[in-house]
Formats: C-alpha cells, structure tokens, sequence
C-alpha cells in the first residue's frame, strides 16, 4: 500500500513540476500590443483614433491565412455591426501577426483604415491602432492590451451599447470623406487619358517582386503623352504579374498624388501590356494624339 | 524521469540574459551579420534616404550591432521609402491614408518577410522570466514619407526601425530610449538599448 502511495505521490510531484515549468515558460502577457511602428504623436483619447479610421465595425474572424512579403495575417471577418462607414458583409483586414491576438471564436471592434488599392486586386482594411482591439463578451468591452482599457474609460460598465452610441454620434458629426471609385472601368483610350496624370509607353528594366499582390519596378521611359517623364532608377509599384520580365513594354495610366506618390489610375487597365487586348486601340490613340 | 520532462517542459533553453526593455516577451535574430538594401519611390531621394540609414547604421555599428549594404532585391533587411500610398502597397496592414493629422502619421513599421522560426527562450535572471525567440532570416522595413516631418524626425525613424530590423520585438518604455513608440526627439541610441540586442546576438 506504502509503495503505491509513494508511486502515486511521486507522479503528483512530477505533475507539478511540469505544470509550474511549462507555466513559467508561456509569454507574459504584455502591457501592450506592440508592433514595429514608430510615430511622433501618441493617441490620446477614442476620438483621436476613431478620425484617424475610415471605418469602425464590430466584427468576427472567419479565416486567417499567412501573408509573407511583410508577415501579418490576411484574415476574413464578418462584419456584425457598422459604427463608421459602411463595408461589406465580409472584409479582408491585414493583421500584423503576433500583434492583434485576433481569434476565431470571438468578436472584436476594430478601428480600420480603408485601402481602395488600385494594385490589389480587392479593397483591403488594415488596423488603425493596435492599442485599441476590444473584445466583446456579454455586450462588454474588454481591451485585449492593457492600455486599450484607458481609451474606454468614459463608458459606464465598458458597455457595448454606449461605445456604439457614442461612436456612430461622433462619426456622422466627423464623417470620412468619400474614397475614390478605384474599380471604374473606361470605355474608351481617351477618357482614361483625361483622368490621368500621368500616361507614358515604358519599358521594365528592373522589377522586384515584393509580395503576391505587387512588384516594385524600375523604367525607362520611352514616350511621353502626358504629365512628366518617369524617374529612372525610382521604384513604381505595379501589380504582380507572374509573366513580367526585364524589357517588357507597357502603356501606364498613373494618378500622382499632391506628395508626389505615383500609383496605377484604377484597378483595371491602367497597365497595358503589348498582349493586352486593348493595347492595339489604346497605342493608336496616343499615337493619334502626339501628331501635329 | 521528473527530471527529463521537466527539461521538456522548458523546451530549448538558449541561455541566460541579463538585460530587457522591450514591452513584449519576443525577440527576433539573425543567425548570421544581416545585409541591408533600400529603395525607394516618391518623396525621398535616394541621398536623403542614404544619408538617414548611414546615421543609424553609425547608431548601432557603436553597439556592436552591423549590417553590410547590399542591392536591394538581395538585402536580409530592405528598406522602402515611399508616400503613404505607396508604402501601403510595399507594405499591406501599414496604410497611412485618411490621416488627416500629419502628426498622428505612423512614420515607420518593421515587419519579417517570412515566417520566422520558433529557437527557444532565453531565461531572463532579473526577473526569472523567459523570453521567446525566434531566428529571421529577411525583415523589411517601410518608411512614409512626409513634407512635415524633417532630417533629424527621420534619422530618429531609421535608427528605431533598424533596431526592430536587427530584431527588437516590441518598443520600450524607457522615457529616454529611442525605442519606445513615440521617440520624439531622441536621435541617439542608449547603451541599454544597445544591451538589449547586443546579449542576444547570434554572430
């Protein structure tokens, strides 16, 4: 009887020792949800984030998959509640991975902002501030970093319906202004041309392929039709194509931006390779055009 | 046999450290001396860009921690410089558009290319507590360029961020460190700071 007992203790003992070791070895929670970012200005209240924010929802994580190029999470969530702006029933946000603690069996209020990219394929959301992720349990916020908690002070009980209340109030009083329409679709050669800033034939004589929706690359500028010449040796962002190589020659529409940032004009066509089907009509116009 | 699983339970215990400042329990490193390229888009001319990660470059190089430069395409640490439009295509999740306080701009994010791999924990004397690690082997760093912020604002946003491409998880919450989120004006790397990467340093 003595042994079995002694058998017995001695497997209690080991289980705590496990216990205590494999303890000590989870991370520590963190004070907060921290990612690589540096900025100049810290957020001071809720309203500070919800301007910064195209959008404010209340929404739960369906799927998750790795994106490398820069790892985060490309996760899918449906959304359950608008409190800023209006989505999609589902959305595709970019997650740092490690930062957001997003899981699939909870709810959360996210601040988002919109990204109407016209070198991704869809429009993506990415997190305004990852010290502002609540989880929603029993109409309750809980801030999943300690320092998300002091952003939701004000409300009695860190209840659900009066962050709502208050949110959609400021947000109709502070309104995002309205995104470009980055998925229009033109007719003809020359209602792009008119919309674009600048519109040259190039040619690739470098590229680099930064992530599975866009390649860096770097051109020659063969003719120009609109705008100014593209810098040689400066990167440009394109999306990615699979079949992309170095001489390559495109038609480009590019929107240039007050900053000086230049992007495709749209998502569609704003790229036109010589196997393009509109390449034949589009290079005729801009030759048409470039006559006296 | 509690002496075996218990090792277990520990898993890959990489040795002992003596100092830590970041706010989260990770760090990230490079098994072997780091290469970085940068590039850039509009805003930034390539000068200006150069002139900046040279200064941070200096910051770390006196802490022991170095880089050798590289073409871009080939870098363990590339560094983008862009506009906020461009950046959130180098970089999705790192969207700066719609801000409309320049101040509140995030001006520089540090994020690994791939997935890095689980190495173990280090045992953290001070406190006891451990420390998860995990080796990269690429990390890219995204620079927003913006009009309001000046030479020095940006020298202080390349040499935080190349601490985070060295493997700095996490920012500190020392008030003087150029490694917390919000460095202000601290253009100088601490000693402490230093110690942080400097104990973990795999080459």
């Amino acid at each position: 009887m003595k042994k079995y007992i002694f058998i017995a203790s001695a497997l209690i003992l080991c289980i705590f020792v496990i216990f205590i070791a494999a303890f000590h070895n989870q991370p520590e929670k963190p004070d907060s949800v921290s990612t690589g970012e540096i900025s100049f200005k810290d957020m001071e209240n809720i309203y500070d984030i919800a301007d910064i924010s195209s959008h404010i929802v209340l929404a739960k994580p369906l799927a998750s998959d790795i994106f490398e190029g820069s790892v985060g999470e490309k996760m899918e969530l449906k959304v359950l509640g608008n409190f800023k702006g209006e989505t999609d029933e589902n959305i595709t946000v970019f997650v740092d991975q490690n930062a957001a603690g997003l899981e699939i069996v909870d709810s959360y209020i996210l601040f988002l902002m919109e990204n109407n990219s016209t070198v991704m394929p869809e429009t993506t959301y990415s997190i305004t501030e990852y010290n502002a992720i609540y989880r929603v349990k029993l109409n309750k916020l809980d801030g999943i970093s300690k320092k998300a908690d002091k952003f939701i002070e004000k409300y009695e009980r860190k209840k659900l319906k009066a962050f709502e209340e208050d949110m959609i109030s400021y947000s109709l009083e502070n309104p995002e202004p309205v995104a470009e329409d980055t998925n229009k679709v033109y007719e003809s050669p020359a209602d792009i041309f008119n919309d674009a800033d600048a519109v040259a034939l190039v040619e690739v004589t470098s590229f680099y392929h930064a992530h599975q929706y866009a390649d860096m690359v770097k051109l020659n500028t063969i003719e120009i039709y609109k705008g100014q010449a593209f810098t040689p040796g400066k990167s440009y962002i394109f999306p990615s194509d699979d079949e992309r190589q170095i001489g390559n020659r495109y038609i480009v529409f590019f929107k240039v931006s007050e900053d000086g940032g230049a992007l495709p004009l749209t998502r569609y066509d704003s790229i036109i390779g010589m196997s393009h089907p509109k390449w034949d009509e589009t290079f005729q116009y801009l030759e048409h055009i470039q006559q006296p | 046999m509690c002496i075996f699983l218990h090792s277990l339970a520990y898993d890959n215990l990489l040795g002992n450290i003596n100092y830590w400042y970041s706010d989260v329990p990770f760090v990230y490193r490079f098994k072997s001396k780091p290469s970085v390229g940068y590039d850039w888009g509009s805003g930034f001319t390539t000068s200006k860009l150069y002139s900046y990660l040279t200064y941070a470059q200096d910051q770390w190089s006196i802490m022991e921690m170095t880089s050798t430069y590289t073409i871009f395409e080939s870098a363990d640490i590339k560094i983008f410089g862009g506009t906020p439009d461009e950046v959130k295509e180098f970089m999705p999740g790192f969207d700066q558009t719609g801000v409309t306080d320049p101040n509140a701009l995030k001006l520089g994010k540090t994020l690994p290319e791939n997935v890095p791999s689980y190495e173990g924990t280090f045992c953290h004397i001070p406190t006891s507590s451990y420390k998860e690690c995990s080796t990269i082997t690429k990390m890219n760093i995204a620079v927003v360029y913006s009009p309001h912020f000046n030479d020095n604002n940006y020298k202080t946003v390349l040499t935080h961020e190349l601490g985070h491409g060295f493997g700095w998880v996490g920012h500190s919450s020392v008030s003087n460190h150029i490694m917390q989120a919000n460095p202000g004006s601290i253009m100088t790397i601490n000693n402490n700071e230093a110690k942080h990467l400097r104990q973990i340093k795999a080459y």
